[in-house]
């Protein structure tokens, strides 16, 4: 989960980790964009209800929900995936 | 913090009729890639290596599309791919890179600071082209090989073969081996590459066997993470125009996160 202040079309965007190690920078695919979390109208309780924005709509937590690259990497190696991008064996 | 040229280059919009649906983005696999009919067809040609971090010539990589799930849900029947174009501006950099000699320094210099000025660096690579036409013999048509006019392009996808997650259906991901158009194959800079996958060596992506060599960083909670995708109300139309949304790591759950009120997958 990132905080963000996700938007609508957003949805499998990559999500790219920036590591700083100074002399370098490197970037990671860490996964992919999937939705984010509303706060819920239902949910708020009186003291948080008197800093809400208004009573109509609810409210973008700022937290967006990321698929793993774990699981992206677990679809690629399907036996079907794999079997197509294996070359085919040279013919005697 | 920018993020690297690989990562916007790689950025696709996914359309039906309706209109755009979604984000995707092309993921770079090496060995054979995957024809219009769903043959393997190895190719030759220049291609960025993973290796050096250069162009070389040799069989080109595998592609694919990588979206979330219930976006590829959208476009079942024919998905329309927005992407921009490597012609022109690509190309007039790799050309550029080949006769570095005769474009001289200065020039180059002036169109690299230009290069985010559509208009301008249209004129830099023109009046270079036209130069380099008249006073060096490059053929006629050389200029014509630098026109950016149309650098978003569309094509279609008729029935995709989506392939989802084999065991949890949950899993809102979706991967579409393609063919990309020649325009859209990479000179330079190449698409996301597997090598940028975290915490596991590229290798193990197609050998699941192999163990990585050194043992992996995970990523850490507050680390600064770029979200690269489609702003729904301004989608490009000479170009697509992706935006860059920065954040940081909010929380890695061990389990699945339970439901925190409402949860919105865009589409």
């Amino acid at each position: 989960m990132i905080e963000i202040r996700s938007i609508g079309g957003l949805s499998g965007s990559p999500v790219i980790l920036t590591i700083d190690f100074g002399d370098r920078t490197r970037h990671s695919l860490i996964g992919v964009c999937s939705g984010h979390y509303d706060l819920p109208l239902a949910q708020r309780d009186d003291a948080n209800h008197a800093h809400s924005f208004d009573d109509g709509t609810a409210v973008n937590m700022g937290l967006a929900y990321v698929q793993p690259a774990r699981e992206l990497i677990e679809i690629l190696n399907t036996d079907t995936l794999i079997q197509m991008r294996t070359p085919p064996k040279p013919s005697a | 913090m920018s993020i690297p040229d690989s990562v916007a280059n790689s950025i696709v919009y996914l359309a039906d009729a309706a209109g755009v649906r979604g984000t995707g983005f092309i993921l770079e696999l090496p060995y054979g890639r995957v024809a219009k009919d769903g043959r393997l067809e190895p190719r030759s040609g220049k291609h960025y290596s993973f290796e050096t971090g250069g162009t070389v010539r040799s069989r080109s990589p595998y592609f694919c599309i990588v979206t979330a799930r219930h976006v590829a849900e959208c476009v079942m029947d024919t998905v329309v791919i927005h992407a921009n174009s490597w012609e022109g501006l690509h190309r007039f950099e790799a050309e550029c890179a080949r006769f570095e000699e005769l474009v001289s320094r200065p020039t180059w210099a002036s169109f690299a600071s230009n290069r985010e000025d559509n208009e301008r660096a249209n004129q830099i690579m023109r009046e270079t082209a036209k130069r380099l036409r008249n006073e060096h013999g490059f053929p006629d048509k050389w200029e014509e090989m630098f026109d950016v006019t149309e650098r978003k392009i569309e094509f279609a996808i008729d029935s995709p073969q989506w392939h989802f997650h084999p065991s949890d259906e949950a899993v809102d991901l979706a991967v579409l081996p393609f063919d990309p158009p020649q325009e859209l194959e990479p000179e330079d800079h190449g698409f996301i590459a597997p090598s940028m996958l975290p915490r596991i060596h590229s290798d193990a992506v197609f050998r699941p066997e192999s163990r990585p060599k050194k043992r992996p960083r995970n990523p850490l909670l507050g680390e600064t993470v770029h979200v690269v995708g489609l702003l729904s109300f301004c989608p490009g139309d000479d170009r697509i125009l992706p935006i860059v949304r920065t954040g940081n790591i909010a929380l890695i759950p061990d389990d699945r996160i339970p439901p925190i009120g409402a949860m919105h997958g865009y589409s």
